[in-house]
C-alpha cells in the first residue's frame, strides 16, 4: 500500500503558528504518520488525534484566539473573505486537501448563518491517500461490470480514503467517473486543481451541493459512474435516484456504525428501499488501522 | 561674468525651493493615491472575492506610480505567509518604504486596517478600510493646502533668497 500521509502532515504543520508547529514536529514519524486531526481549543494545548484518541501535545502552551486566527490567515493565504462561502458553512478547505473545521460565534441574519467570528476551536483533519487500501474490495466490486456501491462507517472511520481510492481505481480502469466533491475533500481541489490522485477519467465539480451536482454532471459530463461523498438528506437520495434511473452507477458514502443501523435509520431505509445499490463496503478501524469487508444488498 | 554668476546663484535658490515645494505636493499625491487605493480594496471586497496576493499583485501594476514599489514589495512578500502575519508584513512595508513620501503620523494611522486585513471577514475588513479613510481625508485636505501655501512660500523664498545672496556675494 503505497501511503502518502507524510507529506500531508507536512502540510498541516504548516498551517500551524511556530509554538504549536514545534510540539507538532517533536512527534516521531511513526506517530505523526497516523495522526488523523489537529484539535485546537481556545485556551487549550493543541491535541493530535489518532484512532478516537486524542493526545495533547504540549502541555504548557495554550492556544490564544489571536493564533486560531492566525490559523484561518494562512489557510485562506491572507484572504478569508475569498472562503466565506464555506466559512459559513463551518469550513475551510486548504492546500493539500486539508479541511479545517471552524466553531466560534456565529452572525445570523433571517435564522441563518451568514458568518463565522470570534473562533473558538478549529480542527484540522489531514487526509491521508493510501493508494492500494481498496486492492483487497476492488475485484468484488468489480464482477461483471462496476455496480453502485455504499460504503458504510461511523464518522472518521476512513470513507472518505476508501472512496478516493475507488474513484481513482474505476477512473484508470477506463471508466468514465465523475465526483461531486461538494467539500473539496475527495480530490482536494485547491484553487481549481485536485491535490491527490483521482484518476486520469475523473471530472471533478467542486463546491457544489451533492444534489444539484448530480444533475449537473448528468447533463454536462455524460458520466458511467458518479461519485460523491455522505448522503445526508433526502434531497441527496432523489439525486441517486436520478442517476441510477439514468443507468450512471453511483458511488457514494454514508454514516452508520454497520448494516443493521443502517437499516434502522429512516433516511438511509428510503433510500435501501430503492435498491440503488448492489454493494456495501463496511470499514472496521482498529486503533486506525482499517479492514474493508463487502456485504451484498441486493 | 558677474551677471551670469548672480542668475546661476538666483536659479540655484529658486530651484531649491522649487524641490522643496515639489516635496509637499508629492506627500499630497502620496496620501491622495493611498485613499484611492484603500478605497479601491475596500470595493473589491465588497464586490469580489479576489485573494489578496492577487489584488496585491494587481495593485503592483495598476496602482499610482507613487504606490507601485510598495505593493510589489507587499507582493513579494506574501509567501512568508505563514512565517509572518499580514498585518506585520504591512506595518514593516510601511514604516521601511522611504519610497512612499509620508509623514509618521499618516504612516501609522495607515498600518491600522493592516491589522484586520486577510485575517477577517470582508466587512470587518471594509469597515478598517472605510475608518482609515475617513480618518485620512481630513489630513489628506490639510496636505493640500500645506502643498499649496508651500509651493508659494517655497518658491518665493528661494527666489528672495538667491537675490538676497547674490546681492550680498556680487
Amino acid at each position: 500500500m503505497v501511503q502518502k500521509g507524510t507529506g500531508e502532515f507536512q502540510k498541516a504543520l504548516k498551517l500551524l503558528p511556530s509554538e504549536m508547529r514545534a510540539a507538532a514536529s517533536r512527534l516521531p514519524e511513526s506517530v505523526s504518520s497516523r495522526v488523523e486531526e489537529f484539535r485546537l481549543r481556545v485556551d487549550r494545548p493543541i491535541c493530535a488525534v489518532i484512532g478516537e484518541r486524542e493526545t495533547p501535545l504540549e502541555d504548557k502552551v495554550y492556544i490564544t484566539q489571536a493564533e486560531l486566527q492566525m490559523v484561518l490567515e494562512i489557510a485562506t493565504r491572507a484572504s478569508v473573505h475569498s472562503y466565506a462561502d464555506s466559512i459559513r458553512q463551518g469550513y475551510v478547505t486548504a492546500e493539500g486537501g486539508l479541511r479545517l473545521g471552524l466553531c466560534g460565534m456565529a452572525v445570523t441574519e433571517g435564522g441563518s448563518i451568514t458568518a463565522l467570528r470570534r473562533l473558538s476551536s478549529i480542527c484540522i483533519r489531514i487526509p491521508h491517500e493510501k493508494q492500494g487500501c481498496a486492492d483487497g474490495v476492488f475485484s468484488r466490486l468489480t464482477e461483471g461490470g462496476f455496480a453502485s456501491t455504499l460504503i458504510v462507517s461511523p464518522p472518521g472511520g476512513g470513507k472518505t480514503t476508501l472512496l478516493r481510492e475507488l474513484v481513482r481505481l474505476l477512473s484508470d480502469g477506463g471508466s468514465r467517473v465523475s465526483l461531486v466533491d461538494e467539500r473539496c475533500e475527495v480530490a482536494g481541489c485547491f484553487e481549481g486543481r485536485p491535490c491527490f490522485d483521482v484518476g486520469a477519467g475523473t471530472d471533478v465539480l467542486t463546491a457544489a451541493p451533492k444534489s444539484e451536482g448530480v444533475f449537473l454532471l448528468l447533463r454536462a459530463m455524460n458520466p458511467r459512474i458518479i461519485a460523491f461523498d455522505e448522503i445526508t438528506s433526502p434531497l441527496d437520495i432523489e439525486a441517486a435516484d436520478a442517476a441510477a434511473n439514468c443507468g450512471v452507477s453511483l458511488l457514494t458514502t454514508a454514516h452508520a456504525a454497520g448494516l443493521d443501523e443502517l437499516f434502522e435509520r429512516p433516511l438511509y431505509q428510503r433510500l435501501l428501499e430503492r435498491r440503488i445499490f448492489k454493494h456495501a463496503v463496511l470499514i472496521r478501524n482498529d486503533d486506525g488501522r482499517r479492514s474493508y469487508f463487502v456485504e451484498d444488498l441486493q | 561674468m558677474k551677471a551670469a554668476g548672480a542668475l546661476f546663484i538666483v536659479a540655484a535658490c529658486t530651484w531649491y525651493g522649487v524641490i522643496k515645494a515639489a516635496g509637499l505636493c508629492r506627500r499630497e499625491r502620496t496620501l491622495a493615491a493611498f485613499l484611492e487605493t484603500l478605497r479601491f480594496i475596500s470595493a473589491e471586497l465588497s464586490n469580489s472575492a479576489s485573494p489578496l496576493p492577487e489584488l496585491f499583485l494587481r495593485l503592483s501594476k495598476t496602482a499610482r506610480p507613487e504606490l507601485r514599489p510598495f505593493f510589489a514589495g507587499l507582493s513579494e512578500s506574501m509567501d512568508s505567509i505563514g512565517e509572518r502575519s499580514l498585518s506585520s508584513l504591512w506595518q514593516e512595508r510601511l514604516m521601511s518604504d522611504e519610497s512612499l513620501e509620508l509623514s509618521q503620523f499618516q504612516r501609522l494611522e495607515l498600518c491600522r486596517p493592516g491589522l484586520m486585513l486577510g485575517r477577517y471577514d470582508a466587512q470587518e475588513q471594509i469597515a478598517a478600510l472605510e475608518s482609515c479613510v475617513s480618518r485620512l481625508e481630513p489630513e489628506l485636505r490639510e496636505q493640500a493646502r500645506r502643498a499649496r501655501e508651500g509651493k508659494r512660500l517655497y518658491t518665493g523664498l528661494g527666489l528672495i533668497g538667491g537675490i538676497m545672496a547674490a546681492t550680498v556675494i556680487l
